[in-house]
C-alpha cells in the first residue's frame, strides 16, 4: 500500500505518507486516510519523500485535502519533496496554497 | 676681371637682401636660398668650365665680352628658374585647392552620415525599450508585437493553463468523492434488498404453510387454499422483481464504476511536459533580457562613438582652412619671384648700360624700396595646431 498514516502523540498532527506514484490510484486510500478518523486534525503533514511522481490528480487531490483540513495555508505541510515534485508545486504555485518544507 | 668679380657678389647680395626681406616667409625664403644657391653653384662651375675652355672661348677673360656673355648665362639661368618655381607654386596651390575641397566633401559627408546613423540608433533604443519595458507597451496600447511580450504572453496563457487544469483536477477529484458517496449508498441498497428478499422468502414459506393448513380443513379450507396459493404467487413475484433490481442497481454500480475512472482519467495530466515548456519560456525570458541589455550597452557605446565622429568630421573640416592661407602664402610666394625677376632684369639692365660702379649701391637701394614696399605678410602661422584659424 502506497499510502500509509501517522498520529503524533498529541493526537494533533497527521503524518501521511505517499509512496512512488502520486496519481488517481491512491485516490481512495488517501481519502480513507484522512476522512477515516472521523475528525479534522489540527495539522496534516504530506511527506512526500519517496513519492516520485505526481500528476494534476494529486495536485487536486492535495487541494482536496486542504478544503477538508479548513483551506488555511499553515493546516496542510508538504515535506521532504525532491526536486521533480518540488518543480511541480512550483508550477502548480502551491507554495501560496501549502506550507512548503 | 674686377667688372666680373663685382658681377657676382652683386646678384649674391641682392639675393640676401630678398632673403632678409622674406625671412619670415620660410616658403618664400627657401625659394630664394635655392635661387642664390643655383646662381652660386653655376657660378662656380661656370668659372671653372671658363678656366679650361678658355683658349677656346670667343671672349677673353677681363674683357667687356667676357662679362657680358657671364652677365647673359647667369641672367637666362636665374630667369628660368624663377619662371620654374613660379609654375611649382600655382601647381602647389591648385594641387593643395583640389585635394581640400574633395577632402572638405568627404567630412561633410562623413558628417553627414554620423548625424543618420545617430538618428537610426537613437531609434533603435526607442524600439528596443518599446519592446522591454511595460510602460513602453502601455504607451502604443499593447498593440506593438515584440518578442518580450509576445513571450511573456504565452508565459502567462501557460500558466493559465495549469491553473485551469489543477481547477479541473480538483473537480474530477470532487466528483469522484461522489461517485464514491453514491458507491457506498447503492451498497445499502443491496443489503436493503436482501431484507426484501428475506420478506418474499418468509411470505413464500408462510403461503406454503396455509395452502397445507387448507388441505388439512377438507372442503371447508377449499376458499382458502386458493387465497394461499395467490399469496405464494404473489412472493414469488415479488422475488423475482427484487432480483431484477438487484441486476438494475448492479448495472448502475458498474456505469459508476466507468465514471469513476472516466472523471479520474480526464483529471489526471502528466505535469512533467507543462515543466519542460515552462523552463523554456522562463530561459528564454532570461535569454532574452540579457540580450536585451547587452544591446542597450552596445548601442549607448555606438552612439557615442557616432558623435565622437562627427566631431571629429567638424574639427577635421575646420582644420581644412588651411588651404586658405597656404593659397595666400603661395600667392605672396609668386609675387616675390615676380619681385625677384624685375630685380635680376634691371640688375642687367644697368650692368649692360654700364652703370655697374653704382649698381651695387643702386641694388641695395632697390631692396630698401621693395622693403618699404612689402605687404603685409599673410599668414604668421607654422602649425594649424596653433590656436583658432586666422580669416583674412
Amino acid at each position: 500500500m502506497s499510502i500509509s498514516t501517522q498520529t503524533s502523540g498529541d493526537g494533533q498532527t497527521l503524518t501521511i505518507r505517499v509512496q512512488d506514484r502520486f496519481d488517481f490510484n491512491v485516490h481512495r486510500d488517501l481519502r480513507q486516510a484522512y476522512e477515516a478518523a472521523g475528525k479534522r486534525f489540527g495539522n496534516y503533514v504530506l511527506d512526500l519523500r519517496g513519492t516520485t511522481y505526481m500528476d494534476s490528480a494529486a495536485l487536486g487531490m492535495l487541494l482536496q485535502l486542504r478544503e477538508h483540513a479548513g483551506g488555511k495555508r499553515q493546516a496542510v505541510r508538504l515535506t521532504n519533496a525532491q526536486p521533480v515534485i518540488r518543480d511541480i508545486l512550483a508550477v502548480a504555485n502551491f507554495d501560496q496554497l501549502f506550507t512548503i518544507e | 676681371m674686377n667688372d666680373t668679380h663685382s658681377v657676382i657678389p652683386a646678384f649674391v647680395t641682392l639675393a640676401a637682401a630678398l632673403c632678409t626681406l622674406l625671412v619670415a616667409q620660410p616658403a618664400v625664403a627657401l625659394v630664394c636660398l635655392l635661387v642664390v644657391a643655383a646662381v652660386w653653384k653655376w657660378d662656380g662651375m661656370r668659372a671653372r668650365n671658363t678656366a679650361v675652355n678658355e683658349a677656346e672661348a670667343n671672349a677673353q677673360p677681363g674683357t667687356e665680352a667676357y662679362d657680358a656673355e657671364r652677365v647673359e648665362l647667369l641672367h637666362g639661368a636665374s630667369t628660368q628658374t624663377i619662371r620654374q618655381l613660379q609654375g611649382d607654386m600655382v601647381q602647389i596651390r591648385e594641387l593643395i585647392r583640389s585635394a581640400v575641397a574633395e577632402l572638405g566633401s568627404s567630412f561633410d559627408g562623413f558628417h553627414a552620415d554620423a548625424q543618420t546613423q545617430k538618428s537610426l540608433m537613437d531609434e533603435a533604443v526607442r524600439t528596443l525599450a518599446n519592446g522591454s519595458s511595460e510602460a513602453g507597451a502601455g504607451r502604443d496600447g499593447g498593440d506593438s508585437v515584440t518578442i518580450s511580450k509576445f513571450v511573456r504572453d504565452t508565459s502567462s496563457v501557460l500558466q493559465g493553463f495549469v491553473d485551469n487544469a489543477i481547477t479541473a483536477s480538483k473537480r474530477g477529484m470532487d466528483i469522484v468523492n461522489m461517485i464514491d458517496t453514491m458507491n457506498t449508498q447503492m451498497t445499502e441498497i443491496f443489503e436493503l434488498l436482501g431484507d426484501v428478499k428475506g420478506i418474499a422468502d418468509q411470505t413464500n414459506l408462510l403461503a406454503l404453510n396455509a395452502a397445507i393448513e387448507a388441505a388439512r380443513a377438507g372442503e371447508a379450507g377449499r376458499g382458502f387454499a386458493v387465497v394461499a396459493d395467490e399469496v405464494r404467487k404473489l412472493s414469488l413475484n415479488s422475488a423475482h422483481f427484487n432480483e431484477q433490481i438487484r441486476a438494475q442497481v448492479e448495472n448502475a454500480q458498474s456505469t459508476m464504476h466507468s465514471t469513476r475512472k472516466l472523471v479520474g482519467d480526464s483529471a489526471s495530466m502528466d505535469m512533467s511536459m507543462l515543466l519542460t515548456h515552462k523552463s523554456s519560456i522562463d530561459g528564454m525570458m532570461k535569454h532574452l533580457s540579457s540580450l536585451e541589455s547587452s544591446l542597450n550597452g552596445l548601442i549607448g557605446q555606438t552612439s557615442g562613438l557616432t558623435a565622437q565622429i562627427a566631431e571629429r568630421s567638424s574639427n577635421a573640416v575646420r582644420a581644412l582652412q588651411f588651404e586658405d592661407i597656404v593659397r595666400q602664402v603661395a600667392e605672396h610666394g609668386e609675387k616675390e619671384l615676380g619681385r625677384l625677376e624685375n630685380l635680376v632684369e634691371t640688375g642687367v639692365a644697368r650692368w649692360s648700360s654700364h652703370a655697374l660702379d653704382e649698381s651695387v649701391e643702386q641694388l641695395r637701394q632697390a631692396a630698401a624700396a621693395l622693403r618699404e614696399m612689402q605687404p603685409r605678410k599673410p599668414a604668421h602661422q607654422a602649425t594649424m595646431s596653433e590656436g583658432d584659424i586666422e580669416l583674412f
